[in-house]
């Protein structure tokens, strides 16, 4: 009776484990594959950057970085057509963002920078060519220096933290 | 030497009915007198003795496995129901043994993350998420080691579900500020929850499985094996 209740045990235990595992893997492949596609398809840029860095503005390239001279403010009408609800809420709430972080750097001598802080990406050559030292303090200024998971305050994540906490998503974490 | 080689001895013939057991045991006690009794009558020094003993276990490595092979063929065909046991037993240690090692890597992995970032200075060492992976890392890791000892094995089951799911959730959690890919993830996948979830469940699942299966009866004595005797077991002994 023991060891056949073991064995039950073992094997839903085992087989939900592997079939989650797969499971994961594909999601997780899915959803990464769905990301990367939006950001290689939108002209208006990546939406799913980390905390601060949003989607750059309309009428800019990429390439092209995004100071406070030269921003532009969004308005409704760069939202597609048909774009759903919560893309247009993703979206705003990211420009938001994009704004208050720019503001916030301004303030602190710094230039904001489009997708500085995404990793392994070379997506500007503004960003590219900053002088080690210069995107140290650029990270710091921008980043903060935060803790981990429960210890992540935003009072700690420097412009990030601003720009999160003023669009009510510094618990989004 | 000879301490070494009975140990070697009773791994490969663990399992075994003791009759088999014994009988081993005995061919080798024989062997190395044998040999040792050679030795003197030739002045061969101890080092030299020990040396040729330990070789000899060497390159009997291959014949000892493959006599123990032969001998749980016989007795599963004997006992078909203990070559079950033998064999979801084995399983079971595969699982549980995979399951913890990936949970101590999980560990490692994340805080190798996390420590790039604080060397970075993007984040500050010792939080309290840190920490937390840092312990039950550790406890995983002693709960791997449980699983050695047969003794022991029930216990490092049973012990290897708090710091696995613990791991799990404070991993990941920990990941969220220092991977851009965790974090996406989070955010975009419906389904994390939910699968963290099912992944939590089975894998205590799976825990507690083992260990129920490992928990030992209230009288340990050997139940009844079926007797192979030398008319069974025609191989030499290989010392």
């Amino acid at each position: 009776m023991k060891r056949t209740l073991a064995l039950v045990l073992m094997s839903i235990g085992g087989l939900g484990a592997a079939v989650t595992g797969i499971s994961f893997a594909v999601a997780a492949g899915t959803s990464l594959q769905a990301i990367a596609l939006a950001n290689s398809e939108s002209e208006e840029g990546s939406l799913l950057g980390p905390a601060g860095v949003v989607s750059p503005e309309p009428g800019l390239s990429d390439d092209e970085a995004i100071t406070v001279e030269n921003w532009v403010a969004p308005t409704e009408a760069d939202i597609p057509a048909d774009a759903t609800e919560d893309w247009r809420t993703q979206y705003l709430i990211g420009l938001k963002q994009g704004e208050v972080a720019r503001e916030c750097m301004a303030d602190k001598g710094f230039e904001y920078i489009y997708g500085a802080g995404l990793i392994d990406v070379d997506v500007n050559s503004a960003w590219r060519d900053l002088p080690e030292k210069e995107k140290a303090a650029w990270g710091i200024a921008m980043g903060g220096n935060p803790g981990v998971g429960a210890d992540w305050h935003w009072e700690d994540a420097g412009c990030t933290g601003v720009a999160l906490k003023a669009t009510n998503q510094e618990n989004a974490n | 030497m000879s301490a070494l080689v009975y140990r070697w001895a009773a791994w490969y013939s663990r399992d075994l009915p003791e009759t088999v057991t014994k009988e081993r045991r005995d061919e080798l006690a024989s062997d190395i007198h044998e040999h040792t009794a050679w030795a003197r009558s030739e002045g061969m020094p101890d080092g030299r003795l020990s040396r040729d003993i330990a070789s000899r276990t060497v390159r009997g490595i291959f014949s000892d496995l493959g006599w123990r092979r032969m001998q749980l063929r016989r007795n599963d065909a004997l006992d078909p129901a203990a070559g079950r046991r033998r064999r979801v037993n084995s399983a079971a240690l595969f699982l549980v043994a995979a399951v913890a090692l990936l949970i101590v890597g999980w560990g490692v992995a994340v805080l190798s993350r996390v420590g790039q970032r604080v060397l970075e200075g993007a984040i500050s060492p010792w939080s309290d998420t840190a920490n937390g992976v840092i312990a039950f890392t550790v406890l995983a890791t002693l709960g791997l080691a449980l699983l050695v000892r047969r003794r022991t094995r029930f216990i490092g089951a049973l012990w290897l579900i708090v710091p696995a799911i613990a791991l799990l959730h404070l991993g990941t959690y920990a990941l969220i500020s220092t991977s851009v890919t965790i974090m996406m993830l989070t955010f975009n996948l419906p389904s994390w929850d939910l699968l963290l979830l099912a992944l939590d469940v089975s894998v205590a699942l799976l825990l507690v499985g083992a260990a129920l299966w490992w928990w030992p009866t209230r009288s340990q004595a050997p139940h009844p094996a079926p007797v192979v005797t030398d008319a069974f077991a025609p191989n030499g002994v290989h010392a």
